[in-house]
């Protein structure tokens, strides 16, 4: 059944040690395009690690990351890190949340997609002789004379890009709030709008850290339905890191069980939940991890 | 007034009282000593130490005054507060009316510099002014349930309005120098107050909206400065030629030192910063066969306008006076150099905001925001930070280049790090990232500055203003952000072309 998929990142030997701590030991899988993979463990099991050694906050003691895309493959353990999401094009979210609270939300989601913005504008030098302000009126005569004089070409590209922050804001339902300072957001916003930022910048693989930390439950089955969409309509694979079991075991296709840095098991949600090595690692020491 | 104490007072807030102003009045009384408590005094060959125990204890006797009335306040006893503090501004400003007026006064002034009464007096006038506006507010508060502030966007000026401000102002600032009011004085204040704006304009970008704490700027403003010096001296370049290379020249230093601190945030590359601009000034001082030394470099070209010169007639036609058929005066330069100040302020204020609404200026405020997560959406934090520091510095390059031409004279002694603290003091005072704030900020610390009637107290004036502004509005005083963007639509569908 596996062979059929073609994986879109495949992690082989990864090792991470920090002085004489190994956070995580000799650590292989796969993930596979168009999937959602989850990856759980315990508090301490070198789930975040593993975020971080992909992208590219960490470089990995011993291990090779291969990021598989259409044209190419990517080593990401010796990319840099900014490299990774902007040339891999592996973006993360983080656990304790990372926006940029003094600006707005759609600020925000411009940010990410700095790179093409940074083209277009021709290094932000360039677009100073662009007209500033975004298309109101195609056929008016301000516009007619602009395009005749080709003054509006960042303009029309800024306009695009708003439009995509636009999209994204929409689907996680935050468009009304679109020129708010993000700060003034409640946590589960925060949190999608986490989510619609990476995905502003046309991610092949979304690394999700704890998404669903601090949810309600009718938050997490909104986020639920947000993943689900983003898998089922975008070209973008899912990696995520999960406490939430009904986030996990409802969306899920491949699941990934780390304990102590080394993988103890994987296979699909169903197999998980009846794999006695994975029930000992969450319930034989503590009870009130889910 | 015993009646409202004893009102609802009990005897331990009282005693809570007094002895926060004792304490503060102690306080007082040690820095009062020490800033205002003997004076050298020179005596023939000697060297005299003149006690000024009097006006310390004045001092001491006022800040026990002021803190009672605050304290009286805090225990909302805000009538006998007001009732106290009037009596002492009313006695003070009696007291000084008749000095002022006739000379001579039967109420005794703690103070034998009249300048240190008025500052006592409007402090109390303020504290009454105070008093009087919190008591208003607490009773409408309480009376009318003021409803808090909703979550909806804020209302912003309409463009229009803006740019009708935006032209009358500068109908105003171009019409300023040729106000009889106006003399050379006030001229030259006005200029200081521009190049002041210009220079915490460019810090502006790299400490207000990238978030790197600069303690060097002063650095670029050196280089711009001695690059039209140094390139009209030994190459006879002309100040409209200087004035882009000093900037790129100031932009090529920013860079340089943009790459050795890149690592560095916070406190660490404060400190950087300071080392790399006390080099600049101490290459400035030692390099004496090339930059003049200490003695600085003096005879600067004054700039030209189409080869028309700056100068007293001599009969060749080649002078300001002659090609506009005026009468020669000195001030036709000032005049011009305070136009071009304003010319280069305006092309700055342009450049900043357009810059903060491309995507480098956004990645800037980004990167103050934080630096990991931009990082994980691809941007370059390195050229991001070289971008800020090359930019900041080449404003502050052109704004040198402007004042070695406007001063004549430049030498490092100009450039110490005493002004580093008074640009960084206008951007934090103004509001980190806040064009307008800065030009009030600017206005007020320059004014300060350069208030003479103060003399040797006017330091601590500003210092005493500083911590107040810091109280009051501790964001700075315009700390509203604009967005650099709006959405276009309210509501879908939008198209996601770009996939």
């Amino acid at each position: 059944m596996m062979n059929t998929k073609t994986p879109i990142l495949d992690v082989e030997h990864l090792t991470m040690r920090f002085g004489g701590l190994t956070a995580i030991d000799d650590v292989s899988l796969t993930a596979v395009k168009g999937e959602i993979t989850a990856i759980i463990g315990p508090n301490g099991a070198g789930k975040t690690t593993l975020f971080n050694c992909l992208t590219g906050f960490y470089k990995p003691t011993i291990g090779r990351l291969s990021l598989h895309q259409p044209a190419k493959t990517f080593l990401l353990e010796r990319m840099e890190g900014f490299k990774i999401a902007r040339i891999a094009k592996v973006i993360r979210t983080f656990q304790n949340i990372r926006l940029f609270p003094a600006m707005t939300l759609l600020e925000n989601m411009m940010v990410s997609q700095h790179t093409a913005l940074m083209k277009a504008s021709g290094f932000s030098l360039l677009a100073l002789l662009s007209s500033s302000n975004a298309l109101k009126d195609k056929n008016g005569f301000y516009q007619k004379w602009q395009d005749f004089l080709k003054l509006s070409f960042y303009a029309n590209k800024e306009c695009q890009a708003i439009d995509k922050c636009c999209f994204w804001l929409n689907q996680v339902g935050l468009l009304e709030r679109a020129d708010e300072p993000a700060s003034s957001l409640p946590y589960g916003a925060q949190r999608r709008l986490e989510i619609a930022r990476a995905m502003c910048a046309d991610p092949t693989l979304l690394c999700l850290d704890e998404p669903a930390a601090g949810l309600n439950p009718k938050e997490s089955a909104e986020l639920n339905h947000l993943l689900l969409e983003i898998k089922n309509n975008h070209a973008t694979s899912i990696l995520l890191i999960e406490h939430d079991m009904s986030v996990v075991m409802n969306i899920s296709d491949h699941l990934v069980v780390l304990n102590y840095g080394k993988k103890i098991a994987e296979g699909t949600p169903e197999d998980i939940q009846k794999n006695p090595t994975v029930i000992e690692a969450y319930l034989g020491h503590t009870l009130h991890d889910e | 007034m015993d009646t409202t104490l004893s009102k609802s007072s009990s005897p331990s807030s009282l005693a809570k009282i007094l002895g926060d102003s004792a304490i503060m009045s102690l306080v007082g009384g040690i820095l009062g000593f020490l800033l205002i408590g003997f004076k050298t005094e020179a005596r023939g060959i000697n060297l005299e130490l003149d006690w000024r125990l009097s006006q310390v204890l004045a001092l001491v006797v006022f800040v026990f005054v002021g803190r009672l009335c605050l304290g009286l306040r805090q225990f909302h006893h805000r009538l006998p507060a007001i009732f106290l503090a009037g009596v002492v501004s009313v006695y003070f400003v009696i007291g000084l009316l008749l000095t002022e007026m006739y000379g001579f006064s039967d109420l005794p002034l703690p103070y034998i510099d009249n300048k240190l009464n008025w500052m006592t007096a409007a402090i109390y006038m303020g504290l009454v002014m105070y008093l009087a506006a919190t008591y208003r507010l607490k009773k409408v508060a309480r009376e009318k349930k003021i409803v808090p502030p909703t979550s909806h966007p804020k209302i912003y000026l309409s463009p229009i309005f803006r740019w009708m401000i935006a032209i009358a102002v500068l109908f105003i600032l171009i019409s300023l120098p040729f106000l009889s009011v106006i003399d050379r004085r006030y001229l030259n204040i006005l200029t200081q107050v521009l190049l002041y704006v210009v220079l915490a304009w460019g810090l502006n970008i790299v400490v207000g909206l990238a978030g790197l704490l600069d303690l060097g700027y002063v650095a670029f403003y050196a280089v711009g400065a001695y690059s039209y010096a140094l390139l009209s001296q030994y190459y006879g370049f002309s100040f409209w030629l200087c004035l882009p290379l000093a900037g790129l020249l100031a932009g090529g230093f920013g860079v340089m030192l943009g790459f050795p601190v890149l690592r560095l945030r916070g406190d660490y590359l404060a400190i950087v910063t300071l080392g790399f601009g006390e080099i600049i000034r101490m290459i400035l001082v030692n390099w004496y066969q090339f930059t003049g030394g200490p003695n600085g470099l003096n005879q600067i070209p004054k700039p030209s306008v189409l080869g028309y010169v700056f100068e007293e007639p001599k009969g060749q036609g080649n002078t300001i006076s002659e090609w506009l058929g005026l009468s020669y005066s000195s001030e036709h330069f000032y005049i011009f150099m305070y136009l071009l100040i304003l010319v280069i302020a305006m092309t700055v204020l342009w450049f900043v905001k357009k810059l903060r609404r491309l995507p480098i200026g956004r990645a800037w405020e980004a990167l103050r925001e934080d630096e990991i997560a931009c990082r994980a959406l691809g941007l370059n934090p390195t050229n991001v930070k070289l971008a800020a520091f090359a930019t900041g510095a080449m404003i502050a390059g052109v704004a040198g280049c402007f004042f070695a031409a406007y001063q004549g004279f430049i030498s490092p002694e100009s450039f110490t790090f005493m002004e580093s603290v008074t640009i960084l003091a206008i951007v934090v005072l103004g509001g980190m990232g806040n064009q307008l704030g800065i030009v009030l900020a600017t206005v007020i610390l320059i004014f300060m500055l350069e208030f003479r009637d103060l003399e040797q107290f006017r330091m601590l004036a500003l210092g005493g203003l500083e911590v107040f502004i810091m109280i009051w509005r501790p964001r700075g005083l315009i700390s509203r952000r604009y967005p650099t963007i709006f959405r276009r639509f309210a509501s879908p569908p939008f198209s996601l072309n770009a996939r």
